[in-house]
């Protein structure tokens, strides 16, 4: 039965249609193929100096020409996180592959392609961004490059430390969130979050000390700003959804009355995926340095 | 009118709103005090102090809260009653018209691409996308002389048809993915008294309408012969009523999302409370839906050891089910809904096996299509011996089960349309595949690192949780159709809200979900392919025992009694194989929730009668109908994949339409 079926295909379709194979035109070219399946590694990836060969991206929309940016333009795109192509992938006979661990039930077939490594943020330690410093380090023991891995985890607990003391002068409590759509609703991140960690690093207070949920955000009404009337808010702008959001508040009288609102305390931070690793943690502690050194440089005047 | 029937009415009714209103008070008064003490409570009211966050707070966001729940229960009770009388069917209501997913379809697309329009005219947007949703249901219904049950099909179709489009935009765009929940669910939350007053003079404005149009409406009630031989112009008193209805559930969904069930349970009350004629229940089915949503609301909010707070579409989605279950043994249906619509021609039996010789042939032609034609990064491509067997661990398993699902879906969808005799059933109606995918959202949020194995036992248990209520509640009544429509009604919005409450928490394991409930076959190993495909041919193989059972029953229960069929056992067994053909095709796909009713259809459209020809005609064309959605999905976006259940309801609800439609005309 097998091979009637594939004499049958082979006789009427093979000759023509071999050579458009995309496997046969990659194969033999470069030397370590790595994916990452998910943002986290594929980042870690990029720090350690492996450029991913293909990686798989959380939005389809504005986001992801943002984080395309990343990458050399060689990179092939695997379609959606939460259903990265395996024909694809499987096509670009890749060597190893990282991915994460709510992608828990794509690990069979993972496993199928090549050597599958799960990254995992949430243990050993209780920091998300103390796990990342750590699978830095593990993914430079992996593919080789400790040097690497040991100097950009170097720098960036220097660079760290460095922004610590430039913000010692800032002693209110923050909100980091993000507006929802509707302008009613806002998603505050609290314990279990990367940001609250990296905050922490920093020496900010994270004014939201609600019981952490598993994905390291709650979404709450915007009214629940007017209990933190002495904290700032900084919200990632999302690009359509927070445009939406500001149109909608700006005839709110709540929102006009809100503390934070009305002394001028609330301000916009660049898109960073809440899911990510040490390269989003760092571009994110440097976005909320610069945003409060100026807020900090306006109050000395 | 008589004074006794009024005062009948009037005290039990008094009676339970003042129960309502009298918790909502306290409930409210509760969190009034948290936020302000009483004294400063009229000064918040009249002049809030703009120093001061508490009185903000209560001016702001307290207040204007109670009343849009209030004018928001009350409006959707009042079209849900609208609904009813018109169309003569208790189960009508917004959200069964597709009135409410067309506004809330319209305003997820304003978001995503003209945010600006959204921002200045939500109410004009929503009333665009109901006013659309209604217009492609009753321009279907016209067709049919506005009969009630075709237009409560069309309603149905057109309601999936949204949801397929939202569902569609959510998995592309997980980034909205919150917001797009947040509106599903209905959350009440407000931050300004604008939406409550734009609310307040339409809702009022819509009701004056309705009030001076009572007296025609009271006689729409009647067959349409006695009506029209009374005066009144029967068609286009219905479309200018049901035009209003319409109007009023799009100005709530606007102003705070989509929230079902009020607009059913609040008429239903109504009526248990002795309200029977319209002019009561339109007194009266306010009053009370504005009683339940405050209540709702208030309840909602007093749950504060949630991590977040429950939206109130969800719970009125969640608390109006078991409302309804319960309700079910005491409600009268006064005009059971028609049998199934008469096709438009009949296939003699040679035709009829020339039609499942050549849907036979096709689908072979499709299978190895779908397995051997596709996409690569430089193009199209049909493969080769070599690289099939390097495609078909991937490819093979999906199509394999997309094959088997679809045919059980169409095969129990045909089985329930039988054994109800009524159109709109399908196993989504059942609500197993809901009770399936609550199953699984419950193992994949409580039990952190679980062997992907369990979630075909989690499905299975979800499945038989849902199923052992049905069969409860319906088994008292002699599983008598009705019940069984009404009872799976109300399991699956049960089911529906508790998943949308749930994947609205943002957690990225969830997100994965939404692809699977989707009809995704992304997911499927090879032992699961092969478990279908067995399941499938030993249950359809079995169908043919019931051939007897599927030819009599539809006569009525006396009828089959009479020529020896025991119709409590033969209704108890097709239920159950039913239920196996469901739940084993949601396990492995999701809960598809468009190939049930699709496919039979179609193949009674295309006039193959007789039951058993029609169930194996159903399987193919729902096999066909699979393996080709799958397919598409594969490739139109890639390498991003689109759900086959989603390409399935995109393709097969307008051809239902189409079909719909030429033949009534």
């Amino acid at each position: 039965m097998n091979l009637s079926r594939r004499q049958w295909l082979a006789g009427a379709l093979g000759a023509t249609i071999a050579p458009n194979w995309p496997g046969h035109a990659w194969a033999k070219e470069t030397p370590a193929r790595i994916t990452g399946v998910e943002w986290a590694s594929a980042e870690t990836l990029e720090a350690v100096g492996v450029s991913p060969l293909a990686i798989a991206s959380p939005y389809p929309g504005g986001q992801e020409d943002m984080v395309r940016a990343m990458f050399p333009r060689g990179t092939v795109g695997l379609g959606s996180l939460f259903e990265p192509n395996l024909e694809l992938l499987q096509s670009l006979q890749p060597d190893l592959i990282f991915c994460t661990y709510w992608q828990s039930n794509l690990l069979p077939s993972l496993r199928r392609i090549a050597p599958t490594h799960v990254c995992d943020l949430r243990g050993p330690t209780p920091s998300l961004l103390g796990n990342s410093f750590l699978f830095l380090r593990e993914m430079g023991g992996i593919l080789g490059r400790q040097d690497a891995a040991a100097a950009y985890a170097q720098a960036s607990e220097a660079e760290l430390d460095v922004l610590a003391r430039r913000l010692v002068p800032f002693r209110r409590p923050l909100l980091i969130g993000a507006l929802q759509a509707d302008g009613r609703h806002i998603l505050l991140y609290d314990k279990g979050s990367l940001f609250d960690d990296v905050l922490g690093r920093l020496r900010l207070v994270n004014a939201w000390q609600r019981v952490p949920s598993a994905s390291g955000g709650t979404l709450v009404g915007i009214e629940t700003l007017a209990d933190f009337p002495a904290a700032d808010l900084l919200h990632f702008d999302t690009g359509a959804p927070t445009a939406t959001a500001l149109r909608l508040l700006r005839d709110s009288a709540l929102w006009a009355a809100l503390p934070p609102v009305r002394a001028g305390r609330v301000r916009v931070l660049p898109y960073a995926w809440p899911f990510g690793a040490l390269p989003t943690a760092m571009a994110f502690a440097r976005s909320v340095a610069r945003l409060l050194s100026s807020a900090i440089a306006g109050e000395a005047l | 009118m008589a004074r006794g029937p009024a005062r009948a009415v009037a005290a039990p009714a008094l009676a339970v709103v003042g129960v309502l209103a009298i918790a909502t008070i306290l409930l409210a008064a509760a969190r009034a005090v948290e936020i302000l003490p009483p004294a400063a409570w009229l000064a918040a009211l009249l002049a809030p102090a703009e120093a001061d966050p508490r009185q903000l707070l209560f001016h702001y966001s307290f207040l204007p809260r109670i009343v849009l729940s209030l004018i928001g229960g009350a409006a959707l009770s009042l079209a849900g009653a609208v609904f009813q009388q018109v169309l003569r069917n208790p189960l009508a209501e917004p959200a069964t018209l597709g009135v409410s997913a067309g506004a809330q379809l319209a305003l997820a697309i304003a978001m995503l691409w003209a945010p600006g329009l959204l921002g200045l005219a939500p109410e004009g947007i929503a009333l665009a996308g109901s006013g659309a949703a209604m217009a492609l249901v009753l321009a279907l219904g016209i067709g049919a002389r506005m009969s009630a049950v075709s237009l409560v099909l069309a309603g149905l179709m057109v309601s999936l048809l949204c949801g397929a489009i939202g569902a569609m935009l959510i998995v592309l765009n997980h980034d909205y993915l919150a917001s797009l929940f947040i509106w599903q669910s209905g959350s009440l939350a407000q931050n300004g008294w604008a939406p409550a007053h734009h609310l307040l003079v339409e809702a009022l404005a819509l009701a004056a309408m309705c009030a001076l149009f009572v007296r025609p409406l009271e006689l729409i009630g009647l067959e349409d012969g006695g009506a029209r031989s009374l005066g009144v112009p029967v068609g286009l008193m219905r479309g200018a009523m049901l035009a209003l209805a319409v109007a009023l559930s799009a100005v709530v969904t606007a102003a705070v999302g989509v929230i079902g069930f009020v607009g059913l349970a609040a008429p239903a009350l109504a009526r248990l409370l002795g309200a029977r004629t319209l002019r009561q229940r339109l007194l009266w089915a306010p009053a009370l839906g504005a009683c339940l949503l405050a209540l709702t609301d208030q309840v909602v909010q007093a749950l504060t050891f949630l991590p977040r707070e429950l939206p109130a579409g969800a719970a009125t989605g969640l608390l109006g089910a078991p409302l309804l279950l319960w309700l079910l043994p005491r409600l009268r249906m006064h005009a059971p809904p028609a049998g199934l619509p008469a096709p438009p021609r009949r296939l003699s039996p040679p035709a009829t096996t020339a039609l499942l010789g050549c849907g036979l042939v096709l689908l072979v032609l499709m299978t190895v299509l779908s397995l051997s034609f596709g996409r690569a990064p430089q193009g199209w491509y049909l493969a080769g011996a070599a690289e099939l067997e390097m495609l078909w661990p991937w490819r093979a398993p999906r199509v394999a089960a997309a094959l088997a699902c679809g045919a059980m879906l169409a095969a129990a969808g045909a089985l329930m349309q039988r054994l109800t005799g009524n159109p709109m059933a399908s196993p989504e109606v059942m609500g197993i595949s809901a009770g399936a995918s609550v199953g699984v959202i419950l193992l994949m949020l409580l039990v952190p690192g679980f062997d992907p194995a369990w979630i075909m036992a989690a499905a299975g248990l979800g499945a038989l949780a849902t199923l052992a209520p049905l069969l409860a509640v319906s088994g008292r009544a002699g599983f008598s159709p009705d019940r069984l429509l009404l009872a799976g009604i109300a399991l699956a919005t049960f089911m529906s809200a508790a998943a949308s409450v749930m994947l609205g928490i943002g957690d990225p394991r969830t997100a994965s979900l939404i692809a699977w409930m989707s009809g995704s076959t992304y997911a499927v190993t090879e032992e699961q392919a092969q478990a279908a495909c067995a399941v499938a041919v030993l249950l359809l193989a079995a169908a043919p025992l019931a051939t007897r059972w599927l030819d009599i029953l539809p006569f009525g229960p006396s009828t089959a009694s009479a020529l020896g069929v025991h119709v409590g056992a033969a209704r108890l067994a097709l239920l159950l194989l039913i239920a196996a053909l469901t739940a084993t095709a949601t396990l492995i796909v999701g809960p598809l929730s468009f190939v049930g009713l699709l496919a039979p259809h179609m193949m009674r459209m295309a006039g193959v009668g007789r039951p058993l020809p029609h169930l194996f005609a159903a399987a193919l064309a729902g096999a066909l109908i699979m393996v080709l959605a799958d397919w598409l999905g594969r490739n139109i976006l890639f390498p991003w994949q689109v759900p086959a259940g989603l390409i399935a309801a995109l393709i097969g609800a307008p051809y239902v339409l189409c079909l719909m439609r030429r033949q009534t005309a």
